[in-house]
């Protein structure tokens, strides 16, 4: 008993261990604009140091803080080393935000501003100013500009210590960084040459071995090396390939080249069987655990899940650069239980396969059997075929299809004259049973056409649940209808993309969305972005109901007189939400407007890139100039893309005179998951339309309410009837989760 | 019936009837080759898979590898000794039995299902493989 407990408990710890794993691995941080910045410089070739802002206590720092006269103290982050001769040799990346930072220990220091106050003491500098230029009001596309911006960013000397001195504003706007990209790009490759020169002077050796890796003997003597290995590897390929070609086509040579491995896999099964055995006990606590995680946060599904987004390839990068230790340890350890089940499974497989293969061809099956399978086979393939889709019997089809092969292979290996099993009287009419079911499948859909369809009816809300509520997903049989089924609810009721009930009117019409007029009370629904974006741009009256006071991630602009182009120094400030996890990253607009054949054009442009929240404000404002130029001359939809959009706060573009009138969109139906935005009217009528891009028919419904409420079994009846529906097809409801049945 | 269908079960006529008209004079001739006449018979069979993979793509392929590893099994089953077969029923029982006292219910249900189908393998070569094969 006592075995027991200790057991249990042993599990217990392990699982432990396991969900802490996991669950610690998960948390990702969001990036400070410090280490975005690092992460750019070292992305342009500058080695840089930064120092973080952590308060310590110890008697070291509190002497380096006497020393050094400073009110805050900051500590270096784990990136510097202790030694001094290192430290010149970086950089220094340091924020006018960071107060107190010591620099001269460094030969470069990378100075970015990116508070708004000028720093008068040491440098004219805030995030969008250096030296009394503003850099909001340069034109950034000018062809003079890239030098321009270099002479204003060019660097400072002070006690030794080289200062380069960079506005914030450089950084954020794309085109101000791709120049100040390049500036830093040429500084890298300097040094490297420089460096370079410095090693060589130190060590002749060092020369030695760059010398000869430059050399073009070098180079020729990797390219043999890779021919020599491949000659090692494929030693006995070659040489069939050269004396005997033909042997490729041979069973025999295959068997010859698998016999090796397969021997050194019998070999070692006993090893390769009790490591699987290991990995395969551990595998089921990894299990266990996963379970009881599951369990404890209440998802059933959670090992489902965790396997599948494990699997999946387009995480992989997510866990490298998250570091999620726990998950690249899963996927290894899988690959190493497949690796051993493969060792283990493949000879006895391959041994199987080929006892088997031994077996069939010596089984001797009689003449009567082969002689009928084969036409029933096929009969049984042309029936189903005259009656069903390809794809809704490929299953079937497929498993008669290989059944087939299978029974002519048969006739091929026993060289049995099939011609000679049949006697004429056979012979015709099996070809007559094969051709009935294709003449049937010719002729039938016609002649059902012509015949009045017998529906059969079945409940429209079929399971035996409680309570069911709206979205339900209906999947109908052919020449089915359904019972009538009544709604006593207030909302909108759609099947798919028609409108099937509305309270407070009498009838209902649902029209193609080209066949669209401004009149009475209508609703619109579009599904997608690209066709909510088409729409409106399609049908300049919808604007208006469209548009919202607050901000939102879709706007619209007007650039019909070409003002908005004209501007020099137009720039964007862009409030961002820093309250959650702000991720640093490119803001881009996408840009929609109506070509010449009404159809949608489409432009993207970087427009800021985003560092990420300092921490010192819940909202905080970032401007950079921005170049609009080429746009085309009528009204444009412009989208956010890029960054996480509930990170974005509000955007203004402004102009040296003003702001450019901007109208939001609303937008709140993407974000809210749903497949359709509406629009209406708010009048008071007896006929609603709906218009749709989806509708091919128009359908209008007569909205007849009894004491039970509205059958809606009635609309969706007619548009099965006109095959207007999706199988399954979907109703739901304006109002989420409406209820639709409740059962007694 | 769509115009696909209608290929597809033409294609499997035409199988039939190659079974039927001789071509190995034609063929030696034509491609200087000898094509019997199961193997033409395969090669239109062939053909209508490909357009059968053409049409279905993905889910055809996959359904295809499936049914070749289900006719595989279940003409091994066939010509095994009914001993191993029976044999292995009775595992998948003990093996459900044991699942159900350990209460691991959907476990349980799978080994029940292995043992029937076992069982179904056996009991089938039991009744056709004297009426199928010579022995």
């Amino acid at each position: 008993m006592k075995k027991l407990v200790f057991n249990k408990k042993a599990v217990f710890f392990l699982a432990s261990i396991v969900l802490l794993t996991a669950g610690s691995a998960k948390n990702i941080f969001a990036q400070t604009p410090l280490e975005y910045y690092k992460s750019l410089f070292i992305s342009w070739g500058i080695k840089v140091d930064t120092i973080t802002e952590t308060v310590t206590t110890d008697t070291e720092t509190k002497n380096k803080e006497a020393a050094l006269g400073t009110q805050e103290t900051l500590a270096f982050s784990d990136t510097l080393s202790s030694d001094k001769n290192s430290f010149n040799s970086n950089y220094l990346l340091v924020l006018s935000s960071q107060s107190g930072v010591v620099t001269s220990r460094y030969n470069n220091v990378i100075y970015i501003c990116d508070t708004d106050t000028t720093e008068v003491k040491v440098f004219d500098c805030s995030s969008n100013t250096l030296n009394g230029i503003n850099l909001l009001d340069t034109k950034t596309l000018e062809s003079s500009q890239s030098f321009s911006i270099i002479e204003i960013i060019e660097p400072i000397v002070l006690n030794n210590t080289t200062y380069y001195v960079i506005p914030r504003v450089l950084i954020t706007s794309p085109q101000y960084q791709e120049i100040v990209a390049g500036y830093f790009e040429a500084i890298s490759r300097a040094n490297l040459i420089l460096q370079k020169d410095n090693r060589v002077e130190e060590n002749s050796f060092l020369e030695a071995v760059v010398n000869i890796r430059g050399s073009s003997l070098f180079e020729g003597t990797i390219y043999v090396f890779v021919i020599l290995v491949i000659i090692l590897l494929l030693k006995n390929l070659l040489i069939t390939i050269a004396a005997d070609p033909k042997k490729l086509l041979e069973k025999s040579y295959y068997k010859i080249l698998l016999k090796h491995p397969l021997a050194f896999l019998r070999k070692y099964r006993d090893i390769f069987a009790f490591i699987f055995l290991i990995l395969f006990i551990f595998y089921l606590l990894i299990i266990y655990s996963l379970t009881i995680k599951g369990q404890l946060l209440g998802d059933p599904l959670y090992l489902t899940n965790y396997f599948i987004s494990s699997f999946d390839a387009a995480n992989f990068p997510v866990f490298i650069l998250s570091k999620n230790i726990f998950r690249l340890s899963f996927l290894i350890y899988n690959f190493l239980l497949f690796i051993f089940a493969a060792c283990l499974l493949l000879p006895s497989l391959l041994a199987l396969l080929n006892s088997s293969l031994t077996k069939f061809k010596a089984v001797k099956i009689r003449l009567s059997f082969v002689k009928w399978s084969i036409p029933a086979l096929l009969f049984v393939a042309s029936v189903i075929l005259s009656f069903f889709n390809l794809t809704e019997v490929i299953s079937l089809l497929s498993l008669l299809i290989v059944a087939v092969l299978t029974a002519l292979y048969y006739i091929k290996n026993r060289n049995i004259k099939y011609s000679d099993l049949f006697s004429k009287t056979e012979l015709v009419l099996t070809i007559i049973f094969l051709t009935i079911p294709i003449l049937i499948g010719v002729v039938y859909p016609s002649y059902k056409g012509r015949l009045p369809v017998n529906y059969s009816f079945e409940p429209l809300i079929g399971v035996q649940d409680r309570v069911v509520v709206f979205p339900y997903s209906k999947k109908w049989g052919e020449n089915t209808l359904f019972r009538p089924q009544y709604y006593t609810g207030n909302s909108r009721v759609y099947a798919d993309d028609y409108l099937v009930y509305a309270p407070n009117v009498k009838k209902i019409v649902n029209k193609p969305l080209s066949e669209f007029k401004n009149v009475g009370n209508y609703i619109i629904e579009v599904s997608e972005l690209d066709k909510y974006l088409s729409t409106l741009l399609n049908y300049p009256e919808l604007k208006t109901l469209a548009t919202k006071e607050s901000f939102s991630t879709i706007f619209l602009i007007n650039n019909s007189d070409k003002s908005i182009d004209s501007y020099a120094g137009l720039r964007t400030t862009v409030t961002f939400n820093c309250s959650g996890d702000a991720e640093p990253g490119t803001l881009e607009f996408a840009f929609s407007s109506l070509g010449d054949s009404l159809s949608i054009e489409k432009t993207k442009s970087d427009i800021l890139n985003f560092p990420g929240c300092s921490g010192n404000n819940t909202l905080e404002k970032i401007e950079v100039p921005i170049d609009l130029r080429g746009l085309p001359q009528k009204e444009i939809l412009v989208t956010l893309q890029g960054i996480d959009m509930e990170s974005i706060a509000n955007l203004e573009i402004l102009t040296p005179v003003g702001k450019i009138p901007i109208t939001f969109i609303n937008n709140t139906f993407l974000s809210a998951g749903s497949n359709v935005l509406l629009y209406s009217q708010n009048q008071r009528a007896d006929l609603i339309t709906l218009y749709s891009n989806r509708i091919e028919k128009n359908l209008v419904i007569d909205i007849v309410t009894t004491e039970k409420g509205f059958d809606l079994s009635n609309p969706i009846n007619e548009l099965i009837k006109s095959k207007a529906l999706k199988n399954p097809f979907v109703i739901w409801s304006e109002k989420p989760n409406e209820v639709i049945k409740v059962r007694d | 019936m769509s115009v696909t269908n209608t290929i597809i079960s033409t294609l499997f006529l035409l199988s039939f009837l190659s079974l039927f008209i001789s071509i190995e004079r034609a063929s030696v001739k034509l491609l200087g080759m000898v094509i019997s006449r199961p193997g033409l018979s395969i090669g239109i069979i062939t053909v209508a898979m490909f357009l059968v993979l053409y049409i279905t793509t993905l889910s055809g392929f996959v359904y295809m590898i499936l049914s070749v590893i289900c006719l595989w099994s279940l003409m091994l089953g066939f010509v095994s000794d009914r001993k191993y077969v029976f044999s292995l029923a009775m595992i998948f029982l003990f093996c459900s039995i044991i699942s159900w006292e350990l209460g691991l219910e959907r476990f349980t249900e799978y080994a029940a299902t292995l043992a029937y189908i076992c069982l179904v393998v056996g009991v089938l070569k039991d009744i056709f493989y004297e009426k199928i094969s010579i022995q």
